[in-house]
């Protein structure tokens, strides 16, 4: 991707003015306002955002997905008095949980959060009070949402991030119990973007499991654009899951990218429900030998629904594996959109990389658009991609039917079983459990 | 306890059943032999209301009802059980999730209060034992992974556990070796009950030295040619089927 500088005299895109406005509004008061470097990272991003424009099909990262017709929307800026109404958290997925950090309309809500007793090495912190009292952590790491031309709803995140969460984890720390991170939207009549960025630095043999999960209070719509940026370092482990259970009339952006260093472990798991349309995009790179990336991605599309999970694997070192595997069920006319890549560079020989897409399309009118895809340029790899699509299998059907079971609760076993699978990645215990606990309670497919 | 009349089925719009006539009494165990696409499996599948497989003509009146007017799961709630011949694997469905939602559908179908955990439990440790089969079956996925004679085996512990009137064994000794059929065959036979009826569907004999039928049926090209008893089976063995294929033409 080539990085091309973007002169303030370009012209701007369409439908950007708005949030142009907003910006040149709210810019001294975001958080790191007073830092220069933050200042310029904000205006790098509100000027790449302007120069693309929202994201369109000729963008190829875009494809199947465009967001032009949101340039009509007019999204407001997130209104505090909104969140204030919020006095109580949902209950939490896990039984146990080492912290919950509760962001209502994009600002950490400590009131409603629990942030404190984590054990030694790890920290917890809210992105406001590290833009304002530690940019210099951060910089490098974010720097590149500006500089990349497909990627403009990351550069407009770059521009506008409220809050957010960030988790360090020192050499040798761990903490065993999920971290939980819900992001609450109260979005009223207002249409609001909310605009949150999160990272997290797992450093050498550090281990942790994050878990974010997105839920409306009500149902209008709104724009969530998130991002997050991810470092394990040497033979770091972080588990990252994440549930999207966004409103009927939302829109819900969500943007990783990911290093990962050698001997070290990075393993998604995420789970997409809700919103209009939803588009979660993870960016890896592999950067050291004996490392592993492992995106496992759950969804489940009915009305009429966009559910877009993008995945790009870089294998730049040698001796390391990777697996990108989606389940996902389409019902009504809803579609799915599955974008994998997997990169396998000169250097990075014995890559294991594996990649697969399955979609059940339980009606007529539902679709995937699948584009599997891999780039290789190592000779001595294992390397393979695939997309299935299909209706319920017909024997497994009239089995259970035999049995005695009617065919509505049939067939919403069978779905069911078929997005619990990719639970079986994950070792047995509380998040597998909550998890798939999640995903039963979806009871999709379960018409005739 | 069943009596099938007159049945034409047609599968892929050829013509594969051309006339059953068939009366299995209560509590009677009936063979149905035959050469390989004679038929047997469409009777089998066609009794279970399989899709795909079209009655064009005849009756099957079963436990005083019309089954053919009846859904799949509905037969079952009747108490017909098919085991198949070819079980299938049901990935991320665990045998004790299969078999509890399976027995609470078909309870809760006749008016009868559903088990719950507890309950289900105690009944699997009752019919596991009395089969002679480890409940850690129950416990994988269902059929994943299981050799021929776990497949045959499964299929009996189900039959033991949903308890029905009338039991179509389809082709239950094929893929299996002698130890397994023994130990599938002495499955069924704990199951034989002045109750329960059964039709064995078999292309070899030697099922049923195992499992003793009261009456055998010869089946080619869609019709019964022959009845009688047990005898019957060894005259095919040692005649094979060529004699009734040419009575049949």
């Amino acid at each position: 991707m080539s990085q091309q500088p973007v002169t303030s005299t370009a012209a701007a895109a369409p439908g950007t003015e708005a949030f142009a406005e907003q910006f040149a509004a709210l810019k001294d008061r975001l958080p790191g306002a007073g830092a220069p470097a933050v200042a310029a990272l904000r205006e790098a991003g509100l000027k790449r955002f302007s120069s693309v424009g929202w994201p369109h099909n000729k963008i190829e990262a875009w494809k199947y997905t465009t967001l032009r017709p949101l340039g009509g929307i007019g999204f407001s800026a997130a209104a505090a008095e909104l969140g204030a109404s919020v006095q109580d958290a949902p209950r939490s997925l896990f039984s146990e949980t080492a912290a919950r950090v509760v962001l209502v309309n994009g600002h950490v809500r400590r009131d409603l959060s629990q942030m404190d007793g984590l054990p030694r090495g790890v920290s917890l912190r809210t992105l406001a009070d590290v833009l304002r009292d530690d940019p210099a952590l951060l910089d490098g790491m974010m720097a590149p949402s500006a500089e990349d031309p497909e990627q403009p709803m990351t550069a407009l995140n770059l521009a506008l991030m409220s809050d957010g969460v960030v988790l360090v984890v020192e050499p040798g720390a761990a903490v065993e119990a999920p971290i939980e991170v819900m992001h609450l939207i109260v979005p009223g009549d207002a249409a609001p973007a909310v605009h949150v960025r999160s990272a997290v630095i797992v450093r050498e043999g550090g281990r942790a499991t994050l878990a974010e999960r997105h839920i409306a209070l009500d149902g209008g719509a709104y724009l969530a654009n998130g991002a997050t940026d991810i470092v394990v370092e040497q033979g770091g482990t972080l588990l990252h899951v994440k549930v999207q259970s966004e409103s009927a009339d939302a829109y819900h952006l969500h943007a990783n990218r990911v290093r990962i260093a050698q001997d070290a472990r990075y393993h998604s798991v995420v789970l997409s429900r809700g919103a209009k349309l939803a588009r979660n995009q993870i960016d890896a790179v592999i950067e050291g030998t004996g490392a592993e990336c492992l995106l496992d991605g759950i969804y489940a599309g009915s009305g009429k629904q966009l559910l877009d999970h993008s995945s790009l694997i870089e294998h730049a070192a040698p001796h390391a594996r990777s697996r990108q595997v989606y389940h996902g069920v389409l019902d009504d006319q809803s579609r799915g959109v599955f974008q994998g890549k997997i990169i396998v560079r000169q250097p990075a020989q014995k890559t294991d990389g594996h990649q697969l897409n399955r979609a059940l399309l339980l009606s007529e009118g539902a679709e995937i658009d699948a584009k599997p895809a891999l780039e290789i340029y190592a000779d001595d790899v294992k390397c393979s991609h695939g997309s299935t699509a299909g209706d319920i299998d017909a024997d497994a059907l009239f089995y259970l039917r035999a049995r005695g079971i009617p065919e509505a609760e049939a067939r919403g076993l069978l779905v069911g079983a078929f997005l619990d699978e990719v639970l079986e990645h994950l070792l047995e215990g509380p998040v597998r459990t909550a998890l798939s606990d999640e995903v039963r309670s979806w009871h999709t497919g379960g018409r005739p | 306890m069943i009596e099938i009349s007159n049945l034409h089925v047609n599968v892929a719009d050829k013509p594969i059943l051309k006339g059953i006539d068939l009366k299995v009494g209560t509590g009677e165990v009936h063979a149905i032999m035959g050469p390989n696409g004679s038929g047997k499996s469409t009777l089998a599948y066609a009794l279970a209301g399989r899709p795909g497989y079209e009655v064009t003509d005849g009756s099957v009146r079963f436990a005083g009802v019309d089954l053919l007017e009846l859904e799949p799961e509905e037969r079952a709630v009747a108490g017909l059980f098919l085991a198949f011949q070819y079980p299938v694997e049901l990935p991320g469905v665990t045998g004790m999730t299969f078999l509890k939602t399976a027995l609470n559908a078909v309870r809760k179908a006749r008016g009868d209060s559903e088990l719950d955990a507890m309950q289900f439990l105690r009944l699997i440790r009752e019919k596991t034992k009395e089969l002679g089969i480890s409940e850690d079956m129950l416990k994988r996925a269902v059929n994943v992974g299981f050799s021929g004679g776990e497949k045959k085996r499964n299929e009996a512990l189900q039959m033991a556990v949903l308890d029905p009137k009338l039991a179509v064994l389809d082709e239950t000794d094929s893929g299996l070796d002698i130890d397994a059929l023994r130990i599938v065959a002495d499955g069924v036979n704990k199951l034989r009950s002045p109750e329960r009826s059964m039709i064995v569907i078999t292309h070899y004999q030697r099922l049923l030295d195992y499992i003793v039928p009261d009456r055998v049926h010869v089946l080619a090209h869609g019709r019964i040619v022959k009845s009688g008893g047990k005898e019957l089976a060894l005259e095919l063995e040692e005649k094979g089927y060529g004699a009734f294929l040419e009575a049949a033409a």
